[in-house]
Parts: structure tokens; sequence; C-alpha cells
């Protein structure tokens, strides 16, 4: 009998200890408030709210009495919200959107970007010099048709400077003889500090003019190419704005808006809306379902995931069907007691389950190696003879560049990983399988083959059932086999995303996410992800209903 | 049974045997040609399949153990002579021969029947400048005698030859194959561990150890509060834990990535391509040890709480001083399972983690088997070294994981 909820009640407590309690959750709630204030002013929305609701209910549940029995399962559903369930979340939620190598920055940071734009305005170029002043300090020398300009003696950087830095602001003075008769630095000085030259903005005296370095010998007078224009505004050309965030070209008179469907700033057309060319840098936008209808609309995306598809259930169906027989069949032999040296038997078997997978596959991405590895070497040595008997020659096996070939090898290793598990499981299952059975079908004359198929494999199988299907899943998101033997080669060359004839859905949707070769596609990514994700949440509901099944039959 | 004995048992238990023993002949091969390779020289298996005690070497051992190796390369560009001087005495000449650049040099007068005294570890040290002349070749000894000359002095030299910028070479000759039917001038040559591999398996040790603790302590609450008390809403958090830990985290690593980024701008030490996210994202997977230790806890009697509760004990006194002390195997199962799932884990390490020294053996490890840097020697023994001691650990523990794995799975 378990203890009920009206048996554990919080036991009552010091008022000093209740007060102590209150303290602490008050500067827990204060603490974290702070720190989400500071992310919500930084720009983060999600953080803070997942913050905010973990928080909540940690200090709802360790506050009220009636949450007494519930305080102990917290810590762990905790973390399990943090650092499972947000990340599913924020997969589904990326995988509508156009998250990408192209796409990367907020629409906020791809406008101030566009926003650091400039163009050459009125005021002409300046020829300039670089001339060395005291302490390796430098002055700047600008000619236009005879007037000069000089600045004040500079502290000039070399290397790299950050570029979200602001623009230093110089003043210019009219220059004296000596100034433009000075002997200019080298090229190579000059070049050494062109980064720290271009944050420059130089003023030209009693006017509006400023000058950034417009090339490694000229300056030039430059405005901002864009200014921001409030929505519901007009432009100077009658064109009323419609979309937050848009700007004013200054130098073509346009309006620039961003297009929330595409991800990127475009010119907008007599209506106000956005068209044509699109300018780089991308922003994320959410752009509803497009991520999944590639898989329909897109031939050099549909015809790989379709394969790998394929593939991978090929893959888990046949690693389970072969761990499950052999690991069967040795399950029965090691536990036949007439057998001699079972426990040596045994502990051999299950080592290729207690070596860690991770060096195991390693090992034999090694051995399967076409030019060096020993498999081939051993392969050559037996089928060699045969085949000059024959008159033929034996050319070695190429594990890794030919499909079916690195199928097989997949196979192969996996089912070397994978069969001790299911042995130990039988193992365990065929104990609880009276004696008495097998007693009563020696007496009718059984042969061990029908006691296998009409005792043994309908009493393992129902147990198993559950532990089938997970190892299913297991296998169906099996991504470290993939990724440590072959990294999904050979590649399926007619695909324009990176897709390999032994890559699973998941290795697939991680060299998607991470290897693209036209940037990294998080969006299409996470549209995968999702799919698997319903068909795992699918696999794993059939288990469970399986396990239930299984306990009502044995009450 | 005993009493219906079919007569070819003798037969089916033989046939058993050979059955077992061919079919574990084929499971070993990879774990027992992983040992000899790593005793194997070089990286490539070219010669011997398996090496004989001649023909091997520790030299992957000594890599992957931190400590520097100590080789000798044939420099293919020198021509070795040498000249009998009055006093009895040897100088050997090496000269450029044209095919590779190499700079002459010319030893002080040494005796030939201390070297031949000299062994592996003391080489007897002769030092070598640069030549004001060369040798008179009336002096020289003939190919006859340089042959004999050479195997006499094989593998027993130290020539130390002082360069311009202060620094010394060292020269030795050696034998070109293993039976000497030729010899040369070798040039001594220090190779370092090229990767930091018991580094790799502290951190290794180190995160699987503190994950696999905290998941205890976590899992252990939660397990009692799901097996002894019943609340709202148990069923459905034990079912959606079930659910949910089968989700693979590979899937999620671009919101993994994102998150630890962001907990990382706040607070360093939590965040990317540090020790404490990489845990603190492990602590995630508690479920399928909640399930299995909540079953263990299922089996005990509560008539022992329950009479700690009328003598006045608080519900976590029963749990600290009345479960906890009986569940102890079931702890130490849940802890090794953790560790060792945690110690294997892939993507999420090789995601958050990116300094060399900060990485995970099972991160680090693929470094060895890169096309364009394929240190097969290397790597097997450094897979021996560091897979050794987790699969002894799981071998002693099997026993108990055995019963631990299908008590959690069986049960439900």
């Amino acid at each position: 009998m378990a203890i009920t909820a009206a048996s554990v009640k919080e036991p009552p407590k010091a008022l000093g200890k209740k007060m102590l309690v209150w303290a602490i959750a008050a500067v827990v709630v204060l603490v974290n408030l702070y720190a989400d204030a500071c992310m919500y002013l930084n720009g983060d929305i999600v953080y803070p709210l997942l913050d905010i609701i973990i928080v909540g209910i940690g200090v709802y549940v360790f506050t009220s009495k009636k949450m007494y029995a519930q305080r102990y399962a917290f810590p762990s559903v905790a973390t399990m919200i943090a650092f499972i369930i947000f990340p599913l979340v924020y997969t589904v939620y990326i995988s509508f959107t156009n998250y990408s190598g192209e796409h990367i920055m907020t629409v906020d940071d791809a406008m101030k970007y566009h926003l650091n734009a400039v163009y050459r305005s009125e005021g002409g170029d300046y020829q300039f010099k670089m001339v060395s002043a005291e302490n390796g300090r430098y002055r700047l020398v600008l000619t236009q048709d005879g007037k000069s300009f000089v600045t004040a003696p500079l502290a000039l950087e070399t290397g790299a400077i950050d570029p979200d830095a602001k623009p230093v602001q110089v003043a210019l003075k009219p220059a004296i003889e000596s100034d433009t008769a000075a002997q200019a630095v080298s090229m190579k000085e000059l070049v050494a500090h062109r980064r720290a030259l271009q944050k420059l903005e130089l003023v030209i005296p009693d006017s509006s003019i400023r000058l950034g370095m417009s090339g490694l010998r000229q300056f030039s007078a430059e405005s901002p190419k864009f200014s921001v224009i409030a929505k519901g505004a007009k432009t100077p050309e009658g064109l009323e704005v419609n979309v937050e965030r848009s700007l004013y070209d200054n130098e073509e008179h346009k309006l620039f808006v961003p297009n929330m469907e595409t991800g990127y700033y475009q010119y907008a057309n007599d209506q106000g809306l956005p068209e044509g060319k699109t300018y780089a840098p991308g922003f994320r936008a959410n752009i509803g379902f497009m991520n999944y209808t590639k898989f329909f609309a897109n031939k050099s995306v549909r015809l790989p995931f379709l394969q790998i598809f394929i593939w991978t259930v090929v893959f888990a169906g046949f690693t389970v069907f072969i761990t499950l027989a052999i690991g069967m069949v040795l399950a029965c032999l090691v536990q036949w007691q007439f057998l001699a040296g079972r426990g040596l038997y045994r502990v051999l078997l299950i080592l290729p389950y207690a070596v860690p997978s991770f060096i195991s596959i390693l090992v034999f991405k090694g051995l399967f190696n076409q030019n060096f590895g020993e498999i081939n070497m051993f392969l050559e040595m037996i089928m060699g003879p045969i085949y000059s008997l024959f008159g033929a020659t034996w050319t070695a096996p190429e594990w890794f560049t030919n499909p079916w070939l690195a199928r097989g090898m997949i196979l192969i290793v996996n089912a070397w990983l994978g069969y001790p598990y299911m042995m130990i499981l039988c193992m365990g299952l065929l104990k609880s399988i009276p004696d008495d059975l097998y007693e009563a079908t020696a007496l009718e004359g059984a042969s061990p083959l029908q006691n296998l198929r009409y005792i043994t494999l309908p009493l393992l199988l129902k147990p198993l059932a559950p532990l089938l299907i997970a190892s299913f899943a297991f296998n169906f998101n099996n991504f470290v086999l993939i990724q440590l033997l072959t990294k999904g080669g050979p590649d399926i060359i007619e695909s324009n995303v990176p897709a390999g004839y032994t890559d699973l859905l998941v290795s697939f949707t991680y060299r998607i996410a991470f290897e693209g070769n036209k940037g990294n596609d998080y969006g299409l990514a996470a549209a995968i992800a999702t799919l698997i994700f319903i068909l795992v949440g699918f696999l794993s509901l059939l288990q469970l209903r399986l396990i239930r099944q299984n306990a009502d039959q044995r009450v | 049974m005993p009493m219906v004995q079919s007569k070819n048992l003798k037969y089916r238990k033989a046939s058993a045997h050979l059955f077992l023993i061919v079919f574990l002949a084929f499971i070993i091969f990879p774990l027992l040609m992983v040992v000899t390779i790593s005793f194997r020289q070089g990286n490539y298996s070219v010669g011997d399949v398996i090496p004989t005690p001649e023909t091997s070497t520790l030299d992957h051992w000594k890599l992957a153990l931190g400590i520097p190796v100590h080789g000798y390369a044939r420099v293919s560009g020198a021509d070795i002579s040498f000249v009998k001087t009055d006093e009895g005495k040897t100088v050997l000449y090496a000269a450029e021969n044209g095919t590779d650049p190499f700079e002459a040099f010319v030893t002080a007068p040494f005796s030939v029947k201390d070297a031949e005294h000299a062994s592996e570890d003391q080489r007897f040290a002769v030092k070598a400048a640069s030549p004001d002349t060369a040798p008179d070749s009336a002096n020289l000894l003939s190919d006859d005698e340089t042959y004999a000359l050479s195997s006499a002095l094989n593998g027993k030299l130290d020539i130390s030859v002082a360069k311009d910028d202060g620094s010394e070479e060292h020269y030795s000759i050696e034998a070109n194959d293993r039976s000497g039917t030729s010899y040369g001038l070798y040039r001594e040559k220090v190779t370092n561990p090229p990767f930091p591999v018991l580094h790799w398996l502290w951190n290794s040790i180190k995160v699987a150890f503190i994950t696999a603790a905290l998941i205890i302590c976590l899992s252990t609450t939660s397990a009692y509060a799901f097996a002894r008390m019943r609340f709202k809403g148990r069923a459905f958090i034990l079912n959606s834990m079930l659910i949910f830990q089968m989700f693979p985290a590979v899937l999620a690593l671009v919101a993994i990535y994102a998150l630890f980024n962001r907990i990382g701008s706040y607070i360093p030490s939590l965040g990317l391509n540090s020790h404490g996210g990489l845990i603190l994202s492990y602590l995630g997977g508690v479920a399928l040890h909640i399930w299995t230790i909540k079953g263990y806890f299922e089996t005990i009697d509560p008539s022992l709480e329950q009479a700690a509760a009328i003598d006045g004990a608080t519900p976590w006194q029963a749990f600290r001083l009345i479960l906890l002390p009986l569940s102890v195997p079931i702890l130490a199962v849940v802890f090794i399972l953790a560790f060792i799932s945690t110690i294997t884990e892939v993507p999420v390490a090789s995601i958050l983690l990116m300094d060399m020294d900060k990485l995970t053996l099972a991160v680090g490890a693929q470094q060895y088997l890169y096309p364009q840097n394929y240190l097969w020697g290397d790597f097997a023994a450094a897979a021996v070294l560091s897979g050794l001691p987790i699969t002894v650990v799981f071998l002693l523990a099997q026993k108990w994981l055995v019963g631990g794995l299908t008590a959690g799975g069986v049960k439900g």
C-alpha cells in the first residue's frame, strides 16, 4: 500500500523555519526577476519567459502546503523542461522560420547593418597622404583643387578593429606649407593602419561635410545611405509607409522595406510593397510551412529524403530483426543446462556491449578501411588464391565508396554492437519460462526447433514487444553509428542538400544543419526533425500501450 | 528434464560448443586486432598483420600516455664512409650524395671497440662538425669493410652535430631493413603525442562522474514521490517523461546550442565550451533512471516507512533513513548506467565543446581517423588504453546491470 495524498502532508514547521523558507523564496524570485529584466532589455523574450515559468512553478511548489509531494519531483521535472522539452519546442518553432546560414540575424540587426551603409554625397573627393608625427602618431593631409587640410596627430591602431565600433570624428584645419610638403609614409605602413583609418570621420571646418575613407589614396564626402522612416509616415515622393522598420534610401530616393516572407530587404514598388532584387544580409522570418512544402515542391530535396527515409526504416527494422535472432539463439544456447562453460561464454558474448560504442565503431572504421584495413587484407589472403585458381583476380571491396557495400558494412557493425543487448533481455525472459513446459514436450519427443517455434518464441515475443519498439526507435535515430563510421557517405550526387547513401534521417538532419554547402539550413533541418519527433512520439505511445497490456495480463 | 535425455545429446553439445567458438572468433576478432595493432610499428599496416615480438613496438602506447617518442628517420640524401686514423681510431664522414640537401659532417676520431660495447639505451656519444677538407680517398675503407663496420656500429652511435644556431642534431647508423642488407644514416626525430588522450579521458570521467552523481540526486527524490505518493498529474508526468526521453537530442542540437549560447552570455561557466554546460545538458536525461528506481522502490514493502511515520518521522526522514539505505544496489546500477551513457555520448558534446583540451574522449577520439591525418596505430593504443577501464567496470558490474536493465525495461 502506498501512502495516499491524505497521509503525505507537510509536517508542521516552527515559525522561524517558515520565515526562512519565505525569505529564501523572496531572494530567489528577486534575483531571477532582475536577471529576466536584464535579458528582456537585451532583446530576449523566450529565455526570460522560460525562466519565469520554471522559477514560478518552483517557488509555488516549495512554499505551498498542498504541493508537498510535488517538491520531490520538481527538480527533475524542471531539468527535463529546460533541457529536453524546451529544445524540442524551440526546434519545432525553428522549422517554421527560414533560420539558416544566410538568415542568421534578427530583422533589427539587419536594419542596423543597412543603416551603417554610406554613399558618396556632394563635396567631392580629397586626395590624402599619411605623414609621420611625433611618438608614432600620424597626421593626415588632404588636398582638393589646391585646398589643403590637415588633422592633429592621431594615434592609429594596427590590426583588427571592432567592426561595430562607432566612427571617430576628427576635425580638420587648413594646412600650412610644411604639412603639404611632408614626406608620406610607405604604402605598407598605410595598409597596416587601414582599418583604423576606415573608422575615421573627418569634418571639414565650417561645413557639414563629413569625409570617410573611400580608397587607399582618397577620402570622400559621404552621407548615410539609409534613414529610418516610421510606419504610417509618407516618403518625400508621397508613398505611404506601411511596413515596420522601413528605411528611406537617401541616394536613390526610394523606399527600402523588409520583406518578412523572403527574409531580405527589398525596394518598394508603387504600392509600397517589396519587389525585385533582394539585398543581403538576410534576416530570420516566419515562413509558415515553406520548409515542409520544400519536400514536395523541390525534387532534389524530395528524392534524397525519400531514399534516406526508406533506408532508415530498412536499417532499423533489419537491425532489430537480426540482433533479436542472434540474441535469442545465443540466449537459448548459454541457458542450456547441459552446456559446460556457460559463464565464460556469457561474459565473452557480452563483450561487444561492454566496450564503449564510440571506440568499437571507430575500430571498425579502421578495420574496414579500403587501403590499409585489416579486413581487406584478410579477405585478400583468403580470396586471392581462390580467385586465381579460377583465373580471376580478386578486387578489394570498397566499403566506403560503394553504396551497397557501405550499407552492408553498417548492418554488420550494428549487428555486432546490438546482439548482446537482445541476448541479455532474452536471458532474463527465458528464466521466467517454466521448465515443465519443455519436459512435457520432451516426453512427446519434440525436437529443439519445435520447442523454439511453439514454446520459446511465443512466450518471449509478447513481453519483448515494447522493448523491440524501443530498439527500433533507438536504431531509427542511431546517429553515433553513422557519424563515426561513414558520416553518411558515399554522397548522393544528384542531391543539392548534403545527403549520402548511408545517411539516416537524423544524420541527414545533422548534415543539413551543420554541414550544408550553401550555408547551414537550420529551418529545413528542424522541419525534418519535427517529422521525426512525430514518428518517435507515435512509436513511444505504441510502446506505452504494449507495456500496459503486458502489465494488465500479468495481474 | 534429466529423466528424458535424447540419445544424440553428445552431438548436440559438441555442435553447440563448435558454433559458439566459431561465433566468438568472429566477435572477438576486431577487439584482438586492435590490441595487436597497438603494438605494431607505424600507422599503416604494411608488413606483418600480427606483429612478432621482434617487430612490435611500444611507441603507440608511449604516445597515448603522453610521452614523446624518440625515433630515427633515414636521411636519404647522405652517404657514409669511414677513414682509419694512425692511432687505430676511426673517423666517419657523412656527405651529400645529391638526392637531397644535407649538410655534410665529419666525426671526431673514435674507437670502434668502445662503441661496440654501447647499448640501445646508452649509446656511444661522438661529436661531429662540418668538415674542413674532404676525406683522403686513399685512406677510405673499402665497401666490404664499410659494410662490416656499419653492421658493428648498428644502433650504437649517438653522433651530435652542433648547428650554427646553437642547436644540436643527433645522428646514428641504423640498418635499412630488418635483415641488415644495407645500412644508412639516420637522424633523430622526436614525435610528440598527437592528442592529449589522458586529458580527454580525465575530462570524460570528470563529466560522467558529476553527471551520474547529480542524476542520482535528482532521480531518487523524484522516484520516491512517484513510487510512494499519489498526487494530481502523477501518471501524466510519468508517461510524458517516458515519451520525451525517446526523442534523440541530436535532433534538437540547434536549439540546445542556442540555449547554452544564451546561458553562457550570462554565466560563462555554464555556457558553450564549458564542462558545466555539458553536465547541465545531460541532466535532462533523468527520465529512464527515475523509472528504474521507481520500479525498485515499489518492490520494497512500505510498511517500514509507515511504521516510522507512526513514530513521527517526516516523509523526508522516512525516505532518507529507511528507503535510501535499502536501495543502495539499484543506486549503484543507475550510477554506472548514467556514467557509461554519459561517457559514450557524442552529438551534444561535439556541439557544445570546441577547445582541444576541453573535448571528451568520445568526441576527440574521432580525430585519429581523419583521412588527411590517419593515425591508425596511435588510435589503437589510445582506444585500448581508454576503453579498457570502462569495459572492465562494465563486466564487473555486469551481473547487477543486467538485472537493472531487465527490471527497468520489462516491468514498466
